[in-house]
């Protein structure tokens, strides 16, 4: 059964070394990255040598000096916050980058505590935990997927379920793992992940569906 | 014939295949020898029609000995580079202008950013694939062999030196500069590039008319090439018509100097908004020429739209004026049977005879 | 008198911080050391420092690096996205003609194999941010679905954005012609 989704998150994370006090919204207006009225009107929250964030109606952006985050729960812009990664690092083609995650977190209703504790007892069996423990629930399950080898970089899928913040509700996060092989910290990956990013984004997008919408049949 | 049954070994065959946006001619030289002239996308499986119908007729891809670019309008293009990563041994024939270093370094500026196979990422692709495998490429021009042998030769009759000129002059203005943003290739008007092709077939002529259009310029178009000294005087039976039939293409010469009476002759429609190539009038004008006349789809034919759930629907009614789906693809093949020594013609698909539009 | 408090009145308390918008930022913008707390001087607000763990939630800052110590001020703003969209059909569209009160476009499903449509756009649809990028062969994405409020209210919702793609450079520029050039080299222009 497919339960309602409540919320969902895109977040697409770059590893790498950043000069986060760069990533202001002004920085990306110049650039035409971002309109002039959307620049204006987003809000920061702080920008510092360290770390910077930023908030737009639709995309939060974290940046700190070892990792980017954008985010947004508004799947309309998918596209857009791809879009406006590809365009940030093709322009600070300089930027050292190793590692790229397409990430989505779905978090689902559930319609009551039965079906709560069924889906617990589905995804983590409990006969072993019982035999030592009195009252064991399932507070996270992750799972690795093997990796898959391409010519320039390897991929894998790592998927995290569990119970949601709120009462009865269930969270499935998918992590899309692309690592750049032969990474030498000399050199300038940056075309190279901005490259994984372009030609798997599409893949990426019909991976997570797929798994989503297998794994949600599956559940009571 | 079914449509999945290829051509015999001397069996000359023309294929045009359409859907109201794109174009691709395929045709076999005889001695599994096949060319293909541009390209568009089956949208069922997101391939180069014309692999498409290779696959169905199982004719290997090694068979293809050229692949030709008549210009790089999306309409004509796309999907190109994918027949060029699979037919190996092919050889890429393009206007010369392609060849020109400005045009390049524009190709090569931007078109990795613009995805969707628009005109600026296929030819990138193309050029990349041809370095890659250290492969040849041809440039047309007006008067020039191509290929020649004992059972056929194919010349390119466009464009003209002067056309030329003129494109790389236009060219230059397209050259990114810094701070400028990132576009597709604009349309160059008039078509003044694009490649006209006589193929010539055991002393038999098939003239594919591109996007070619005409000004009344004795310098460029298809005045020059009626005129031309040089070009072989060889008269067509298979007329491809150029750029949809539309009247900006058309030239009393090319029904008089260069096609037999009544040539077998097709095309294939074009719809952008309101825009709808062949006109009536147009249909009129060519139907006065020949009455073998067929075209790929029906202009004329008020499409289908796509079914979806009531709230898209609902959404898509109150946020735009129009929409409409392109039409399914039409192909129209004629093959030559050496022994009725006629050519039979057969449709497929939306295909249709032009008179019936 | 700045709308913040001022030095007289004291620090303010962390549920009170007045947000920064991005314009008001620029504002005060007047070298390369943009900070918060720049920013904050200049207004002559005093603040707090803030424990890094508040920051852990939704957030993915490794908070085990202690790096607000250099930082005078932290300004927390409430500006968390609200709601969220779920989207039922997406269309990637390129123009291809400009009319006086419309446009149209081709249009792609990037969600099935259906055929290409083309579609009659107003010109109002089109953003104000946007009149910038609109050209024949500019791109842009089309997307239909629900907005949903955080009561859980569900609106429709129609988003026509045109796709941003990053300027030429002096660099890209110079990548281009090298890259041109090495291509040339192996190819055979019989």
């Amino acid at each position: 059964m497919i339960p309602p989704i409540r919320e969902q998150q895109l977040q697409i994370v770059l590893v790498g070394n950043f000069n986060p006090h760069i990533f202001q919204p002004q920085w990306f207006v110049l650039q035409k990255l971002l309109g002039q009225k959307e620049g204006d009107s987003a809000k920061i929250e702080i920008i510092h040598p360290d770390i910077t964030i930023f908030n737009l109606d639709w995309l939060r952006l974290e940046v700190t000096r070892d990792r980017v985050v954008a985010m947004s729960r508004f799947d309309q812009y998918n596209e857009v916050i791809k879009d406006l990664i590809i365009g940030t690092f093709t322009i600070l083609s300089h930027t050292p980058l190793k590692m790229l995650g397409i990430n989505y977190t779905f978090i689902s209703d559930v319609r009551d505590e039965a079906v709560w504790h069924a889906i617990g007892d589905k995804l983590a069996p409990k006969d072993i935990w019982r035999k030592f423990m009195e009252k064991p629930g399932l507070l996270s399950l992750t799972l690795d997927d093997i990796w898959s080898d391409k010519e320039d970089y390897k991929n894998k899928v790592r998927i995290t379920v569990g119970p949601g913040k709120e009462k009865l509700s269930f969270r499935l996060h998918i992590n899309d793992h692309f690592e750049l092989k032969n990474v030498d910290e000399n050199s300038l990956n940056s075309e190279r992940i901005v490259s994984i990013l372009k030609n798997e984004w599409s893949n990426s997008q019909k991976k997570t569906l797929s798994i989503k919408e297998k794994l949600f049949a599956e559940l009571p | 014939m079914p449509l999945c049954s290829p051509p015999n070994v001397k069996e000359v065959e023309l294929s045009i295949f359409g859907n109201s946006f794109g174009e691709s001619i395929l045709i076999h030289l005889g001695n599994n020898e096949w060319i293909i002239v541009d390209s568009f996308v089956d949208y069922l499986n997101k391939r180069a029609v014309a692999l498409n119908y290779l696959d169905k007729i199982k004719v290997d891809y090694s068979a293809v000995k050229a692949i030709v670019a008549t210009h790089w309008h999306d309409d004509h293009i796309r999907g190109l580079s994918e027949v060029m990563v699979n037919c190996k041994n092919a050889v890429f024939i393009c206007s010369a202008a392609i060849k020109a270093a400005d045009f390049q370094e524009f190709i090569f500026s931007d078109s990795d950013l613009i995805e969707g196979r628009s005109g600026n990422y296929e030819l990138r692709k193309i050029l990349e694939e041809l370095a890659r495998r250290k492969g040849a490429a041809k440039y047309a021009l007006e008067n020039r062999i191509l290929f020649s042998n004992q059972l056929y030769q194919i010349y390119s009759l466009s464009p003209s030196d002067y056309a030329m000129l003129l494109a790389l002059k236009e060219i230059a203005f397209l050259l990114p500069k810094e701070a400028q943003p990132r576009k597709g290739i604009p349309h160059i008007h008039p078509n003044h590039t694009g490649i006209v092709l006589l193929i010539v077939i055991n002393g038999k002529g098939i003239l594919l008319g591109a996007d070619l259009e005409e000004k009344g310029d004795n310098r460029m178009g298809w005045t020059k090439i009626i005129n031309s000294q040089e070009r072989p005087k060889i008269r067509s039976s298979n007329f491809k018509i150029p750029h949809h039939g539309s009247v900006t293409a058309h030239h009393e010469g090319i029904w008089i100097s260069l096609l037999d009476k009544e040539p077998l002759s097709f095309l294939t429609s074009f719809i952008l908004g309101n825009q709808i190539l062949p006109k009536k009038a147009d249909i009129k004008r060519i139907l006065s020429y020949t009455s073998n006349a067929w075209i790929t789809t029906n202009p004329n034919e008020r499409q289908k739209s796509i079914k979806r759930e009531p709230m898209i629907e609902k959404t898509i009614k109150e946020t735009v004026k129009s929409i409409r789906a392109l039409p399914d693809n039409g192909q129209i093949r004629i093959r030559y049977c050496d022994s009725r020594k006629k050519w039979e013609t057969e449709l497929f698909g939306s295909a249709m005879l032009l008179s019936k539009c | 008198m700045s709308k913040y408090q001022t030095k007289q009145e004291g620090t303010l308390a962390l549920g009170n911080m007045p947000e920064i918008t991005g314009k008001e930022y620029s504002l005060y913008h007047c070298d390369e050391s943009l900070s918060a707390a720049s920013v904050d001087r200049l207004l002559g607000v005093v603040r707090d420092t803030i424990d890094p763990e508040l920051l852990k939630e939704n957030s993915s800052f490794d908070t085990r690096r202690s790096v607000f110590r250099d930082v005078p001020a932290l300004r927390i703003s409430s500006s968390e996205q609200e709601g969220f969209s779920i989207t039922y059909q997406r269309w990637k569209g390129v123009v291809k003609e400009i009319g006086e009160e419309t446009f149209v476009a081709q249009i792609s499903d990037l969600q099935r194999n259906v055929p290409e449509e083309q579609v009659e756009f107003l010109l109002e649809e089109i953003k104000e941010d946007d009149k910038e990028l609109f050209s024949i062969g500019a791109e842009f994405y089309w997307c239909i679905g629900y907005l949903i409020s955080p009561s859980g209210q569900q609106i429709r919702a129609s988003l026509l954005r045109f796709r941003r793609l990053p300027l030429f450079t002096k660099d890209s520029i110079k990548i281009a012609a090298q890259k041109s050039h090495d291509i040339q080299q192996n190819i055979t222009w019989l």
